[in-house]
Formats: structure tokens, sequence, C-alpha cells
């Protein structure tokens, strides 16, 4: 096979089974690789309605038949299972040197089964994978678990393990890699924690094979030059990283502030791209074959806060900023190290402090609650300890480390969770921008902003520009997006390669390759048949159209201040076009005719 | 004027498009042990470092090379490797003082970097120009003058 | 009127914001002006005609994206805030 290995590697942690089997080429062709592909085998083999963190949960580690090549900007793999956060199916998307690491040691996915009874690694070097003992680093940081893992086994092996919060099983855990990656969302870091598995560590020195070296050397040339041409893909995120969008959706008003009580903070320059560029960026980073180097090495000076390490990126210092009412990036930029080295989803961290904030501050959670901590919006410095707190499971930290949904449940007040099926949005504030609002409501994850980030036409004004405020021509828009990251993230593509290329040039990548022909439209068909994979499996999993919604907040209590004062969302409004664009009935559920038309019947 | 390939360090991002550049020009698929460029990484300081034959000018490979099959390219600053009078010996690996030529068991020979016929691969595909294929005598003005900026600015901030 | 600069405009202008006390009648209008002011440099950042960064750069008149407005002939009064991006992008 070109592209893919051909080879997946299945691990029994209960029984210490290891096994080989072929990449089944109909489900490669049908679902790429990457997500869809394990989200395929997920489906086919698990009971929907498993425990998430029980040894019937599977854990896979899937890059894409484009990772590893020299196709420029795609060398990500995903890690998808049943995720603890929210009971649905997750694929949580990592970049750095991991996944194509995986390719050269011969395999398409590793599938992790089962759980083992004490702590335990797995070593891949090629043809010889072995699961080993793991009580020397387990309860040890990322960053040292990394080097004393390597050191063992081979110094520039690749590796993607878990913090202390994976073992404590956070629910909302990540699993890193080449210590400052994530495979951030949704709890995969639990999933791993619960099968006592510490880490991966690899070693590949085999080949990728290519079907038509022209063919792809002139795909390549052709989709380099347009991304170092886009001003974002080419400079503008080397320069400042994703941070520079902080003043931006400041500046229109959507930049969640306080929990989402508001969608303008006054102070967001603070901790916004330029900021970070001009005081705390050591130089940019980039992934495996990456062109647009949107890493963040940095470092803190300050005694208070000091460390290094990468990022924070836009989310993390949003979410650690504003969203908590704070503006000391020294403060931020050190809570998004600490998620590294524990393993902790910044997102969910920081906007489940935002939510135990509110509910101090409406006096839910007092002082008893919290072990004499005054956790009211703006404390940077107790907003610091409670991350290190989560890791560790620590004192109200145990409490934190359920995700805000649950947090808010316990103190009877679940309207204070910002989430949509438990998971909670990201920096976008839904009232200002309706379809990124939709596209929250909808995703198969839980909310999320990659999935269909409609930000780039209705803020950025990539590839062309739409009003953020309408909500005309949101559904179609959505799913257009929603479909076509489903395919590129199946690839093992990063999603910033959209800034400069699109379905046309990764067809054209992808067909290379493989040696398999998919046309625009066999790749977005792709798209939307792994999107409507992933729904069914959440149908059964979890949820019913019910729960696709935003929190009532964003419904009924208009932003406060700022350019979008006065909006709310209207995505009610849009939901029913959704589904009978995304061709489902009234209920949400794919019809049998659209199942049909997808190979999924 | 001879050229050769200059490596800027602190510009480095890690991506090793160097590293899968040059193993798809000499070999056609992408096997990173093939490459005759390798970046070290060292994620805690955020640095990587690309690291390839220096064709050295008192190379050690050539004095030890009993063949001359590690060889001086006459009138210009290449060491080049004849593999027809290569025997396996290995002793040009254990002499470079850098670890630039490796043997490799795929192939049965030894690898190390020929900037490609003058136009190295690596320098076309880094995307942040952290590889470059300079002339000789140039080659450190860059440098020294992205670390004289660091004290304009210095003084700039201060004043 | 208020003008607010972001990301690479701060380093050509050497400022994050400045008041500007000329009337102009258009968003074109100040763009000429400020292109004028700041040079190429700032030019090729906003200037549709040359620049073809122009076209994505971001102005807000007031946090409105001016292509919902009435574009670049978008009429300017004294208390408006300009807020001026030019292509970045995030995730």
């Amino acid at each position: 096979m070109n592209g893919w290995t051909g080879v997946i590697l299945r691990v029994n942690l209960t029984t210490g089974e290891i096994k080989k089997e072929p990449t089944n080429l109909q489900n490669a062709k049908l679902f790429i690789g990457a997500r869809g592909l394990a989200s395929k085998m997920l489906c086919d083999e698990i009971d929907p309605k498993i425990d998430p963190l029980s040894p019937a949960n599977k854990l896979i580690f899937a890059p894409g038949p484009l990772s590893g090549t020299m196709s420029p900007s795609t060398g990500r793999f995903d890690v998808v299972c049943k995720a603890p956060l929210t009971n649905l199916i997750a694929a949580s998307s990592s970049g750095g040197s991991f996944g194509p690491e995986l390719k050269f040691a011969g395999y398409d996915m590793v599938i992790i089964e089962g759980a083992a009874k004490k702590p335990v690694y797995l070593w891949i070097n090629d043809d010889v994978v072995e699961i080993r003992d793991a009580s020397s680093v387990w309860g040890k940081n990322v960053p040292d678990t990394t080097d004393e893992l390597r050191a063992v086994t081979d110094e520039d092996a690749k590796l993607a393990c878990i913090g202390p919060a994976g073992e404590k099983k956070v629910l909302f855990a990540s699993i890193m890699n080449e210590m400052n990656r994530a495979a951030g969302r949704s709890g995969t870091g639990a999933v791993m924690g619960s099968k006592m598995l510490k880490a991966i560590v690899v070693v590949g020195t085999k080949a990728i094979t290519v079907a038509d070296p022209e063919a792809f050397e002139k795909a390549v040339m052709v989709a380099r030059k347009k991304i170092s041409e886009h001003p974002v893909g080419g400079t503008g995120l080397r320069v400042y990283g994703t941070d520079v969008l902080t003043n931006i959706l400041n500046s229109v008003g959507s930049l969640p502030t306080r929990n989402f009580h508001d969608g303008y903070f006054a102070n967001a320059d603070k901790f916004g791209g330029e900021t970070l560029t001009a005081k705390y960026l050591i130089r940019p980073r980039g992934c495996f074959s990456c062109i647009i180097s949107c890493g963040r090495a940095t470092k803190v000076t300050n005694p208070k806060y000091a460390g290094e390490g990468e990022g924070p990126e836009y989310e993390s210092a949003w979410g650690f900023g504003s969203d908590c009412n704070i503006d000391d990036m020294d403060a931020i930029t050190k809570a998004n190290y600490i998620c590294n080295e524990l393993g902790l989803d910044t997102i969910t961290m920081a906007t489940t402090i935002a939510c135990a904030m509110d509910l101090y501050e409406s006096g839910y959670i007092t002082t008893k609650d919290t072990g004499g901590l005054a956790i009211q919006f703006g404390n940077a410095e107790t907003m610091v300890k409670l991350v290190e707190m989560t890791g560790n499971r620590e004192g109200f930290g145990d409490q934190l480390a359920e995700g805000s949904f649950r947090l808010a449940t316990r103190y009877g007040h679940v309207e204070f969770s910002m989430t949509t099926k438990m998971q909670e949005m990201p920096a976008y504030d839904p009232r200002g921008v309706q379809g990124i609002g939709l596209n929250f409501a909808t995703s198969n994850c839980g909310a999320a902003h990659v999935r269909g980030y409609t930000i780039s036409p209705e803020v950025l004004g990539v590839p062309f520009k739409v009003d953020q405020h309408d909500t005309k021509g949101k559904p179609e828009l959505v799913i257009t997006f929603q479909n076509l990251t489903a395919a590129l993230d199946s690839t093992g593509a990063c999603l910033f390669t959209t800034f400069g290329i699109g379905a046309e040039e990764l067809a054209a990548l992808l067909s290379s390759v493989t040696g398999i022909q998919y046309s625009v439209d066999d790749f977005m068909k792709a798209g939307d048949r792994i999107w409507n994979l992933e729904r069914l499996f959440d149908l059964k999993s979890a949820i019913t159209s019910k729960d696709d919604c935003l929190p009532e907040r964003m419904m009924k209590e208009p932003i406060k201040t700022g350019p979008s004062k006065g909006d709310v969302s209207h995505v009610d409004k849009m939901m029913p076009e959704y589904y009978q664009l995304r061709g489902w009935d009234t209920k949400g559920i794919p019809t049998p005719e659209k199942l049909k038309d997808l190979s999924l019947a | 004027m001879a050229k050769f390939i200059m490596i800027h360090p602190d510009k480095c991002t890690g991506c090793k498009n160097c590293v899968i550049a040059c193993s798809y020009v000499k070999e056609k698929q992408f096997r990173p042990a093939a490459a005759r460029i390798h970046v070290y990484a060292w994620e805690r300081e955020g640095i990587s470092v690309p690291m390839m034959c220096q064709q050295c000018s008192d190379a050690p490979c050539t004095t030890v090379c009993p063949t001359g099959a590690m060889h001086r390219v006459s009138g210009s600053s290449l060491i080049a490797y004849d593999e027809t009078k290569c025997i396996r010996c290995r002793m040009c690996v254990q002499a470079c003082p850098f670890g630039n030529a490796v043997y490799d068991t795929e192939t049965n020979a030894i690898i190390k970097c020929d900037t490609c016929n003058d136009n190295p691969s690596c320098v076309a595909a880094c995307p942040v120009n952290a590889i470059e294929y300079v002339e000789e005598n140039i080659a450190t003005r860059s440098r020294k003058k992205s670390f004289a900026k660091k004290f304009k600015e210095a003084f700039q901030e201060v004043a | 009127m208020e003008i607010k600069y972001y990301a690479t405009l701060r380093d050509i202008t050497k400022r994050t914001e400045e008041s500007w006390p000329v009337q102009v009648a258009t968003l074109a209008e100040l763009i000429d002006l400020l292109s004028a002011k700041y040079g190429k440099s700032f030019q090729k950042w906003v200037s549709f005609n040359q620049g073809a960064f122009g076209s994505l750069s971001i102005f807000l008149v007031n946090g409105q994206d001016y292509r919902s407005l009435d574009g670049l002939q978008t009429r300017l009064k004294e208390s408006d805030v300009i807020s001026i991006f030019p292509p970045i992008a995030g995730g």
C-alpha cells in the first residue's frame, strides 16, 4: 500500500496479546485514515453504551495516509475512543512527530484494548512491540516521563504519554506528545489512565511510499506555494501564533468574558498575540512537515510564575484570561504550562474554573466547599493554584476534575455550565457569531470550534466574508465546513492548511500518495460519511436532538457590552434547516436514504 | 567561490521538512532513517538543531578511508562517496567527529550529505531558511548581525 | 476618531492606537491618508489597488466589519473607532 502502511497494531493490555492485522483497504477508501478510519473501527468494535473508563473501551492512535510524507503541514494524528467527559465519540487531534513515527514504524493505527493491572508503557521499535513496566514513571509529569522513558529506550524516540491528570482520571485529561503538543479535548487521557497505560514510545525506521511520485511532487509544490503565499498560513501564524485572534474577537465584541456573561473584555490586549510575541516568545515551532510554524516556544521570567514550554494558544489564553476575568499574562502562561505538564485540556480546565468562579460569586459555592480558597473572578493566583490542584485531584480540584457540567450540577445550578453535550464551549461567543454557535450545538464531540471553524468566513473573511450576526445561509456554511474538516482531519492534515488550500488540493495530495483517485466530490462525501458515522454513535450512546442546543444563557442573556451588545444566539431557528440540509429527519436522525447514499446503511 | 550548507538552529522550528525532503530525493520514499540530515530537538528549551556532513577541509573520513571511497572531489569543497570502492569497513563512521557518516543497513552503504549536486533539497524544503546554501566567506555575517541587533534593541528600550 | 492598530501594523506604525484629528468622509479616504503617513510598508497591508493583502485585511468601524456596512465607502464620524487588522488567524 502507498500512503497507508497496510498494517494495524492491536494490543490487549488485559491478556498481553499483541497482534498485527492488515488495514482494510475498502474501509480506508471510504474513511481515509486518522479520525475517519479510527472512528469506523471504534464504531464497529465497541458497544456505544459502555462505560468509557472501563476496560471495554478502546483507545486508538491513528495518523493518516499523508502523515509522515512531505505533504505540507499534514503530520498529525488522532486519538479516538468513547469520551469520559461526554459519553460521545471523541477524536482528539494532535501534531508533533508522534503520528509520523508510528507510520515509520510500519503502522496505520495502534488499537489499545482492555486494561493492565499495573502501570505499563508500550514500546514500539518497528516490528518489535513490547508491553513494559512503567512503575518508575507512574506519578511523574509529562516532561519527566518523556525524558526518563527515552533514557531506557531510545533518546530520540517519539512519545505520547499522560501526566498525573490522566492517571487520576481527570475527565478532561489530555494525552501529550513532544511534551507540549496535546490531544486535548474530551478526556482521552483519562481513558489511557483507566487502562494503566502511561505512554507509547516509538522508534520507526521503515519507509512510507508514494503511489505516483510525479503527481505527488506537483501536488506538493502547488500546496506549498498556496499556503506560503497566503498571508495567514505563510506569515501571520508564524509571527504571532494563534493568540493573535484575541484582539480581533474582542474588537468584534465576541470574546466570551466572565464565564460567558459578556462578550467584551477591556484589557484583552494584555493577553493577546502581540503581547505574547513582544514579551514571551522565544521562537516559533512547527510540527512534522509543517511549513506554517504556529507553535510558540515561550518563557515566563517573573519568579512568581516562572516557567518555560510552549503556548499559550488562543483558546488557552482566552480561557485563563477573559473567561476568568484575568489579564495577567504571566499567570495565564503559567496555567498553560501546568496543563501541559500534568496533561490537562486547557479549554475545559479554564472554563471549569470560570464556572466555579461564577458559582462562587453568586454564592452557590462558598469557602467551605473550596477548602478556604476565595475563587472570585479575576483572582489569578488562585486560578493557577486550582489548575495544579485539579491535575492532582487535590482538595477542591477533585471536584473541578469532573468538568463544569458535573460541577454546576453538584451545586444545583447546571445553567452556570457553559457546555453543549457536557463539553465546554471555546473562545467564540455564539451570541455574537451565529454560525459558530450552530457548530458548537451540532459538533459530534460536544462544543468544539475546530470541527467546523466558521470563524474563518464569519470574522476573518477567509476564504470569503459573511456577516457574523446573520443567520441566513449559516446552516449550509456550517455543514460544508464540518464535512470538509472531517475529511481533512482524516488525511492527517492540519486545519491551518485551509489558509491556502482546500478540498481540491487535499484530494490531489491524497490521490497521488495512495494511488486511489479521490475527486473533490469523493473527498467531501467522505467527510459527510465520517460526520454521519459519528452522529449515529452519539445517538446510540448518549444524546437526542434536544442536546443539539446551547446553554440557556446564550439564548436568553444578551451580550452586555461592546460591539455585539444586545446579541443572543438564534441557533434554535437555524436547527431545522441544518437537519434538513444534512438529510436528517426532524429528530436529527440520519434517514435511511442518507445512510444508503453514504454507504453507511 | 565554494558554497556550504549553513545551519541557523535559532530559526529551526523542528518541522523536519529537510529530513523528509532528503530521504525522498535520494530514495523516492519517506524514510528518515535514510536521510543525510537529521534534526535533534530539545522540547523543554524549544530548540532544534539540523545536522549534516560539514564537508570538512581536512576530513577525518577521507584520512581513514583505505580505498579512497571517501574522497575530496578535485577542485571542489565536496567530500564525495564512491560506493563502488567502499569495502564497508565503517572507519569513516567512527572517524567523523560529528557522526555525520552513517552506515545504512537497508541499502548496505554509507550515507552522508552530498549537497544534491550543488542544489541541496533540504535548503529548498526549509520553510524558515534555518538551512541556507551560502558562500563560505559571508556565511557568518547574518548570524553576527542578528545578535548585534539584540544589542541595538536592548539599548533602544533603555534609552 | 480613534484608530487602533494590531499585529504587524503596530510594528510599522510604532503605536497601538492614535487619535485622528483630520476630518475624513469615508473609510477609503482614511486608508489613503494613513498610507501616505506611514509609507509603503503600511500601504501593502491596507491598499486595495496595489497590495494583495489589502483585500484580506479587516477594517472594523465601531466593531462592525466594513463589509457589513458600506465597504470602503462607509462614511465615518468624529466619534468612530476604527480598528485595522492585517490578515491573521488562529484556531
